[in-house]
C-alpha cells in the first residue's frame, strides 16, 4: 500500500505540473470537440497530433493523449442524444434511447446521466487500472480465439435488446451489418470479396465510415425526405437540466453495471468501446423493471453505454500499459506513440518510467474531474443548440461528416463510401429497419468470422474447441439464454403492449 | 510463407501445419503471452521487449546472421538453410513526374546519412538494405517471381485453400442466406395479402424533390471537394442546403455558411493537422 502512495504521489507530482496540467486541460477540451463533432474520433484526432508532438515530453504528451480519449468518450453521447447522429461508432447505442428522451423534452436529464455515468465510469476504470491492472491482464491473455468468439456471439444475441417492434427487421439490420463487414480482403486467405473489382473497397469499410455514413449523412438526407411541416420542427426544450429523484435511482445502478462491462471488454485486445456499448446495452434491457420503456427514452438506455463507454477507454490502457498490447484503436495508435518515441509499453515500463506511467494514471483521474466540471455546465449550452434552424444544422452536420470522412485518409473514395452508407440508411429508415443493429454487425463482422475461423483453425476443424474451454462455454450458454429470453418471457407473461407509435 | 517453409524444411507436410492469421503484432502477442498458440512469427525489432519481460521466448530469427547480440540464434545456425527477410518500401502514385521523384529520392538519401535515422535503425535493430529506382524493381520484380513459385510449390498460391479450415465464402454464404430469410419473413404477410404496413414516404411527387436535391447536392459537393477547394465549395453547398430544406433567410444563411466554413476551416487544419484543399484560393 506504501509502494501505491508513493507511487501516486509521483504521478500527481508529475500531473500537477503547470505544462502537464495545462496539457491535459487542452487534451479534455480537445477530446470533447473531437467526440461531439460527428465523425472525428480520438483515434483519428490522436494520430492527426501525434507529429505535433514530438518536441513535447513523452508523459506531457500521454497526458494531452489520455484527456484526449476520456475527453472523446464524454463528448460522442451529446449528438447521439440532441441530433440522433452519434459523434462516433461507440456512442450510436446512445441515439436509441438518448434521442427519444430529447423528443420528449428531457435532452438535460439525458446528457447529465450522460455526463456523470461517464465520470463514474472513468474514475472507476482508472482506480481498476491502478490496482488490478495484473489480475486482469492474467484474465485476458486466457482469451483465446474461442473465447473471443463465444463472446461475440453474446453481443450479438444481446441485439435482440435493441429489437422494437420487430424482431425480423432487427436481424435484417444485423446481417446487412455483417455483410458490409465482409466487403474487403479476407486476412485469412487473402481474397478479396464483395469489392465488385473496386479497388477502394479492398481495405474494407471503416467503421468510423459506418457510424458517419448511416448516422450523420443518413440524418441528413432523413430530414430531406420528411414533409416539409415535420422538417421544420424543432424539439421541445423544457427549462430542467437537471435530473429528477426518480432519475438518479434509476441510473446509478446503470452507471455501476456500464462500468463493469465496460471495464471488462475494454481490458480484452482488439474488441474497443463499440462492442462495450451495445453489451451494456443489453444489460440494462435485461435487468431493467421497464422494458417496455426501452426504445421510448429509458434514461438507464443512455446511462448504462455511456458509463461503459468511459470504463472501456479505460479498461483498453490494461493492456496496452501492462503487455504493450492495445485494446481498441485509440490505444494502437497511443502504441505507436509511445514507440516513436522509443518506449515499450510493458511491465518494464513501470520501472524504468514511473514518472510516465503514474502521471498518466494521475492525470486521468484529474482529467475526469476536470470533464465532469467542464461537461455539467455545457449542458444548458448543448441544449440550445436544439434551437439552431434545422436547415443550417443538417448542413453542418454533412460538412462534419464529409470532414470526418476525407481527414481519414485523405481520400474522397471515403466520403463517397459514406454518403452511399447514407442512402442506405435513408432505404432502411423508411422500411423501419433500425440502424444501430447495422453499425453493431458491421463492427463485430470481422471479429466473429476471424475469431471462429481462427478457433477452427487451433483445433484443426473440431466444433468441439468451443464446448471444453470453460469461459467460451459459459459465454455461449449466456449468449443462448439472451437469444431465447425474451421468447419465452414473451410466451408466459403475453403482455398487453402499447400500439406501435414510435415514429422518429 | 515463413511457417509453411519451415515445416517444408523439417519434413512436415504443409497441410498438416496449423497456421492462425493474426491482425497484428499485438493480437499475436497476446496468443502467444496466453499460450493461445504454440508458436509464432513477427519481427524481431517488435518483439524484443516482450522476451526481455520474460514473457515471450524467442526461438529464432530468420535473417541471414544475428542483428544484435540480444537476438536468438538464426535458422542456418541451428541447420536449416533458411532466410526469409521483410522489407518496407515507399511507393508513389503512377505519373508524379521526373522532377517529383528525384526530389524524393534526394531527400531518402539525406535522411540515410542522419543521425536520427542510424539511432532509430539501432533501436529497432533493423537491417540498412537500400536500393532505389531500377535497381529497387529489379529485386521487386525478382522477389515476386521468387515468392510465386514458392507458394505454389507449398500449395498456398490464389488457388490454394491455405491453411484455413473454413474458407473465404462460407460467412458471405451464410449472411446472405440470413438476408433472404428476413426479406421472405417480411414480405410474407404482404403475399398473404395482410394490410400493408404505413410506410413514411410520401405520396405527393413534390415531397421528393428536397430528397433528390440534398443528394444531387452532395454528389456536387464530393465532385467539387477538391478541384474547387473546401472553402468555397463547403460555403456554397451550406448556403444551398439550407434552402433545400426550406429556410428563406438567405442573408442569415449566408453569414453563417461562410462563418462555419472559416472556423471549421481553421480548426482542421491549424489545431487538428488535417490539410485541406485549398482549390483555386491556394497561391
Amino acid at each position: 500500500v506504501s509502494d501505491l502512495v508513493s507511487h501516486l504521489a509521483v504521478g500527481f507530482g508529475v500531473a500537477l505540473t503547470p505544462v502537464n496540467l495545462g496539457f491535459g486541460f487542452l487534451g479534455v477540451v480537445l477530446g470533447t470537440a473531437v467526440g461531439v463533432l460527428p465523425g472525428l474520433g480520438p483515434a483519428a484526432a490522436i494520430s492527426l497530433l501525434l507529429p505535433m508532438t514530438f518536441g513535447l515530453e513523452p508523459a506531457t504528451a500521454f497526458i494531452l493523449f489520455g484527456g484526449i480519449y476520456y475527453g472523446s468518450m464524454y463528448g460522442g453521447s451529446t449528438t447521439s442524444i440532441l441530433v440522433n447522429t452519434p459523434g462516433d461508432a461507440s456512442a450510436a447505442v446512445t441515439t436509441i434511447d438518448g434521442y427519444q428522451m430529447a423528443l420528449q423534452g428531457r435532452a438535460g436529464a439525458a446528457l447529465t446521466t450522460s455526463a456523470i455515468g461517464s465520470f463514474v465510469a472513468g474514475t472507476f476504470a482508472t482506480m481498476m487500472l491502478m490496482l488490478l491492472a495484473p489480475i486482469f491482464v492474467s484474465i485476458a491473455l486466457r482469451f483465446g480465439p474461442p473465447e473471443y468468439f463465444a463472446l461475440m456471439l453474446l453481443a450479438l444475441a444481446s441485439v435482440g435488446a435493441l429489437a422494437g417492434d420487430s424482431p425480423v427487421r432487427t436481424a435484417l439490420a444485423t446481417f446487412i451489418g455483417l455483410g458490409l463487414a465482409l466487403v474487403g480482403i479476407d486476412l485469412q486467405t487473402g481474397t478479396a470479396r464483395l469489392t465488385f473489382g473496386m479497388t477502394e473497397l479492398l481495405g474494407g469499410i471503416d467503421i468510423v465510415l459506418g457510424a458517419i455514413g448511416l448516422f450523420a449523412v443518413g440524418e441528413v438526407l432523413w430530414n430531406a425526405a420528411q414533409r416539409s411541416g415535420e422538417r421544420v420542427a424543432t424539439l421541445p426544450m423544457t427549462g430542467r437540466l437537471l435530473m429528477t429523484a426518480e432519475e438518479w435511482r434509476r441510473s446509478i445502478p446503470a452507471w455501476l453495471r456500464g462500468a463493469l462491462v465496460g471495464f471488462g471488454v475494454g481490458v480484452l485486445p482488439g474488441s474497443g468501446g463499440t462492442l462495450a456499448t451495445f453489451l451494456s446495452y443489453g444489460v440494462e434491457r435485461a435487468a431493467t423493471r421497464h422494458p417496455e420503456q426501452f426504445g421510448r427514452g429509458a434514461i438507464e438506455g443512455v446511462a448504462g453505454p455511456e458509463a461503459a463507454n468511459n470504463a472501456s477507454a479505460g479498461g483498453s490502457l490494461v493492456p496496452l500499459l501492462s503487455l504493450g498490447i492495445p485494446g481498441s484503436g485509440t490505444t494502437a495508435i497511443m502504441l505507436a506513440a509511445f514507440q516513436l518515441y522509443g518506449l515499450t509499453p510493458g511491465p518494464l515500463l513501470f520501472d524504468e518510467r514511473p514518472d510516465l506511467v503514474w502521471g498518466l494514471i494521475a492525470s486521468l483521474y484529474i482529467g475526469n474531474l476536470l470533464l465532469l466540471l467542464l461537461n455539467l455546465p455545457l449542458v444548458g449550452l448543448w441544449v440550445r443548440m436544439l434551437q439552431i434552424p434545422r436547415p443550417l444544422l443538417m448542413g453542418a452536420i454533412s460538412v462534419f461528416a464529409t470532414l470526418g470522412a476525407y481527414s481519414l485518409n485523405g481520400s474522397m473514395s471515403d466520403v463517397a463510401i459514406a454518403y452511399a452508407l447514407g442512402g442506405l440508411a435513408v432505404a432502411l429508415r423508411s422500411l423501419a429497419v433500425p440502424l444501430p443493429p447495422v453499425l453493431l454487425g458491421l463492427v463485430l463482422g470481422p471479429l466473429l468470422e476471424q475469431e471462429l475461423r481462427r478457433a477452427l483453425a487451433l483445433s484443426d476443424g473440431d466444433p468441439t474447441i468451443f464446448l471444453t474451454r470453460p469461459i467460451a462455454l459459459a459465454f455461449l450458454v449466456a449468449a443462448l439464454i439472451a437469444a431465447l429470453a425474451p421468447i419465452v418471457v414473451k410466451r408466459l407473461r403475453r403482455p398487453i403492449r402499447p400500439p406501435a407509435d414510435r415514429d422518429d | 510463407m515463413l511457417v509453411a517453409s519451415l515445416a517444408d524444411r523439417v519434413g512436415i507436410a504443409v497441410s498438416d501445419a496449423r497456421y492462425v492469421a493474426f491482425t497484428g503484432g499485438g493480437e499475436a502477442a497476446a496468443a502467444v503471452m496466453g499460450g493461445q498458440v504454440t508458436a509464432a512469427v513477427s519481427g524481431f525489432g517488435e518483439w524484443k521487449a516482450h522476451a526481455r519481460s520474460g514473457r515471450m521466448r524467442l526461438l529464432a530469427i530468420s535473417a541471414p546472421t544475428r542483428p544484435s547480440a540480444e537476438a536468438p540464434p538464426t535458422f542456418r545456425e541451428l541447420g536449416l538453410d533458411l532466410v526469409v527477410t521483410n522489407f518496407r518500401c515507399l511507393v508513389s502514385p503512377p505519373g508524379i513526374g521526373e522532377e517529383a521523384r528525384a526530389w524524393i529520392l534526394e531527400a531518402l538519401r539525406r535522411m540515410r546519412a542522419t543521425y536520427e535515422w542510424q539511432t532509430w535503425l539501432a533501436r529497432n535493430d533493423w537491417e540498412d538494405s537500400f536500393l532505389e529506382g531500377e535497381e529497387f524493381q529489379r529485386f521487386l520484380r525478382a522477389e515476386v517471381v521468387s515468392t510465386a513459385a514458392r507458394l505454389r510449390e507449398l500449395n498456398l498460391g490464389r488457388e490454394g485453400r491455405g491453411y484455413a479450415v473454413v474458407g473465404p465464402w462460407a460467412m458471405p454464404t451464410l449472411v446472405a442466406i440470413g438476408l433472404v430469410l428476413c426479406v421472405c419473413w417480411m414480405l410474407a404477410p404482404i403475399v398473404r395479402g395482410a394490410p400493408r404496413r404505413r410506410l413514411s414516404w410520401p405520396s405527393d411527387r413534390t415531397a421528393w424533390r428536397p430528397l433528390t436535391a440534398t443528394l444531387l447536392l452532395l454528389a456536387a459537393y464530393a465532385a467539387t471537394f477538391e478541384s474547387v477547394g473546401f472553402p468555397a465549395s463547403t460555403a456554397l453547398y451550406l448556403f444551398l442546403q439550407a434552402r433545400i430544406l426550406g429556410s428563406r433567410a438567405g442573408p442569415r444563411d449566408a453569414i453563417v455558411a461562410i462563418s462555419v466554413t472559416m472556423a471549421t476551416y481553421l480548426v482542421f487544419t491549424r489545431l487538428l493537422n488535417v490539410s485541406l484543399p485549398l482549390g483555386f484560393l491556394d497561391s
